[in-house]
């Protein structure tokens, strides 16, 4: 491994380092916490059982559709933010499918029109602010938040209108029935196949970056707009081709969420308004909008979070560390990453 | 009909108080765009502010100390915002919304650390000026409290800082052209830290008004979006505080609307009012935008060239 690899791969983990050890002073002078029963406790509930592996990798399968669904939209510098609206549309599509459709079609037609279905929801609801920009220029960052929010409503409506269960006390839908359920990979744990979907389309986006015209494209379109435009790439096109496939990654996160681990949608089906989504931003960026990277992040990440819950529940230590943790090591991890090109350029130019 | 006059006051004078928060968040964000930064941090430093104001007042009892607090702690959020893409030229979006997930996890943390439940603070008084408490109808809308005042009065504070002020024109050109405004001896970095610091001091008294002015306790999550509609206010305004004043009366009187139309028994699901403000959002801003472009350097850090 060359001087740069090293410096490359060790920056980015002295961020994370730093991250942690900043929350560690937070929790030693505000809440005289043991650091180390603390960190134990994450570990334990992250790491600690097959079960608690499970929760981690299929908390990973869900983000990993949300960050890939950034990762291609920021790759040609579309700023779809609008992560949460597409996977609150794929969910709700899932679960209509899952409820209305004959009850005897065999597994794999259940899952393969779930998965076609709620990729195009996702989709369509993803060319929305792109057409605006298109046509108008409204800036996509404003409009796919607008859209976040309004989506939310319209579940929020579906759930304790139309779609709601009439025997239940609470705002849900009908469970989907057991066909339509995505099968478990370890059985007894929340591990579905959603996971194996995962990795396969971080290798097909990878694929598509690293052979296709289609990624140069997107590449090409994202680095230089009007580079982009003289070499003939119609940038309208690109827009929309890009948003199609954000969208749908990103409700593909939302059936994961149905299928494989919650078989219906309630109320508080996933956080909002800073949901998957934007963690999936998140995970994209700390990836360098790499899919590989992405993965690992997304892993990363999911070990903070049910690992973080798990802290919360062993400890004395109050919710809200595991984000908090997340935010500080982000803010590290892209300052690293500055720092890391620095160095890097310094070392080739001197 | 008189009900009907009654009821329109009512919502009137209520919407005024509730776009305080969002004409405070958007003349930041206003300056802040206006310098090259978008601040999508807002809904995080709204929080965070919220949450130190509710703090401070509880410990000290002192109203004055706890808006000074939360100016202070959010002019301190945009100095870190303003590190990491000014000096590190890190995204702006990302740095945004690590700033929400902080501010989320961070004010749910101290708060069940610090307080548990049920802790209120008192509210700000409510103010009538004067002469105007004697015209009808209006004397009846400028029942705000002193934040709602100064909100108001930094419109023309701040079109006056961004049009007829060195520093405001200093703003505006390296939002647009930092290059050329840095080639004429402009320091690009400084003023764009002065802006964003700006940015983050509005966001936290924004925050403010929420538990001083407001509702006089802290909810996890209380910002409810708002820190997002003051970015969009901050587009439908064309990037100008006195637009920033329009946007956000605008959608204090939709947000509350959207509650008063409920307590009239209209058939209309909740839910389905609640997407008002935002579709209200999507469709101005398509009308909005094709007229005004945003400033042209908006979220392209500047890379100084030998």
């Amino acid at each position: 491994m060359s001087k740069e690899t090293l410096f490359k791969y060790l920056i980015p983990i002295l961020g994370i380092a730093a991250g942690f050890l900043i929350f560690t002073l937070i929790l030693v002078f505000l809440i005289n916490a043991d650091p180390i029963f603390a960190f134990g406790e994450m570990l334990r509930g992250s790491l600690g059982s097959v079960s608690n592996i499970a929760k981690v990798l299929s908390k990973t399968a869900t983000i990993t559709f949300t960050g890939l669904a950034a990762l291609i939209a920021f790759r040609a510098k579309y700023f779809n933010i609008g992560g949460e609206s597409q996977l609150f549309a794929g969910a709700m599509i899932s679960v209509l499918i899952g409820t209305t459709l004959p009850s005897n079609l065999p597994t794999p037609i259940f899952i393969i029109i779930t998965l076609l279905v709620a990729f195009l929801m996702g989709a369509a609801v993803a060319l929305l602010p792109a057409f605006l920009k298109v046509k108008t220029g409204a800036n996509e960052v404003f409009t796919t938040m607008m859209l976040n929010f309004i989506v939310y409503y319209i579940y929020l409506f579906l759930i304790t209108g139309p779609m709601r269960d009439p025997r239940s006390p609470d705002a849900q839908t009908l469970p989907i029935v057991e066909a339509a359920e995505l099968p478990q990979l370890i059985p007894k744990t929340v591990l579905h196949f959603g996971f194996i979907f995962a990795i396969v389309a971080v290798i097909v986006i990878y694929i598509i970056f690293k052979k296709t015209l289609l990624g140069y494209n997107i590449q090409a379109a994202g680095s230089n707009v009007r580079a982009a435009q003289y070499s003939g790439i119609n940038m309208s096109k690109m827009i929309i081709t890009v948003a199609f496939i954000s969208g749908g990654l990103a409700a593909l996160a939302g059936m994961c969420e149905v299928n494989g681990v919650q078989y219906l949608v309630a109320y508080g089906f996933a956080p909002f308004p800073l949901g998957y989504g934007y963690l999936g931003i998140m995970v994209a960026l700390t990836g360098k909008l790499n899919p590989f990277g992405t993965l690992i992040s997304a892993f990363g990440l999911s070990i903070l979070l049910v690992g973080g819950k798990a802290m919360t529940i062993g400890t004395n230590i109050p919710d809200g560390v595991a984000e908090m943790l997340f935010g500080v090591i982000i803010l590290f991890v892209i300052g690293s990453y500055i720092a890391s090109d620095r160095i890097g350029m310094r070392r080739k130019y001197g | 009909m008189a009900d009907l006059l009654t009821f329109i006051i009512l919502s009137l004078s209520s919407g005024i108080g509730l776009s305080t928060p969002y004409l405070f968040a958007s003349l930041g964000e206003v300056i802040a765009e206006r310098s090259g930064i978008l601040n999508l941090g807002l809904e995080g430093m709204m929080l965070i502010g919220a949450f130190s104001a509710f703090t401070v007042s509880i410990w000290t009892k002192s109203t004055e100390m706890a808006l000074v607090t939360s100016m202070i702690i959010g002019g301190a959020l945009g100095l870190l915002m303003g590190i990491m893409v000014i000096k590190l030229k890190a995204n702006q979006i990302a740095v945004g919304l690590a700033i929400v997930v902080f501010g989320m996890g961070i004010t749910v943390f101290l708060n069940l650390l610090w307080f548990g439940r049920g802790q209120t603070t008192t509210l700000l008084q409510k103010i009538s000026i004067p002469i105007i408490n004697q015209i009808p109808i209006i004397g009846d809308l400028l029942r705000q409290n002193i934040l709602t005042y100064i909100a108001i009065i930094l419109v023309p504070i701040m079109s006056i800082f961004l049009y007829r002020t060195t520093i405001g024109l200093k703003i505006r050109s390296v939002g647009e052209n930092p290059k050329a405004a840095d080639s004429l001896g402009v320091n690009v970095f400084k003023i764009r830290y002065i802006s964003i610091i700006i940015g983050g001091v509005f966001a936290g008294l924004g925050g403010a008004y929420l538990t001083l002015g407001f509702l006089s306790i802290f909810m996890p999550g209380m910002t409810a979006g708002m820190g997002w509609i003051a970015i969009v206010v901050t587009i439908l305004a064309r990037w100008d505080p006195k637009g920033a004043l329009v946007g956000s009366i605008l959608f204090g009187f939709v947000t509350d609307l959207t509650v008063r139309i409920q307590s009239l028994g209209v058939q209309i699901p909740l839910t389905i009012l609640n997407t008002l403000p935002y579709i209200v959002a999507i469709v101005v801003l398509v009308i909005v935008y094709g007229k005004r472009q945003p400033p042209n350097a908006l979220m392209e850090p500047y890379i100084k060239t030998k």
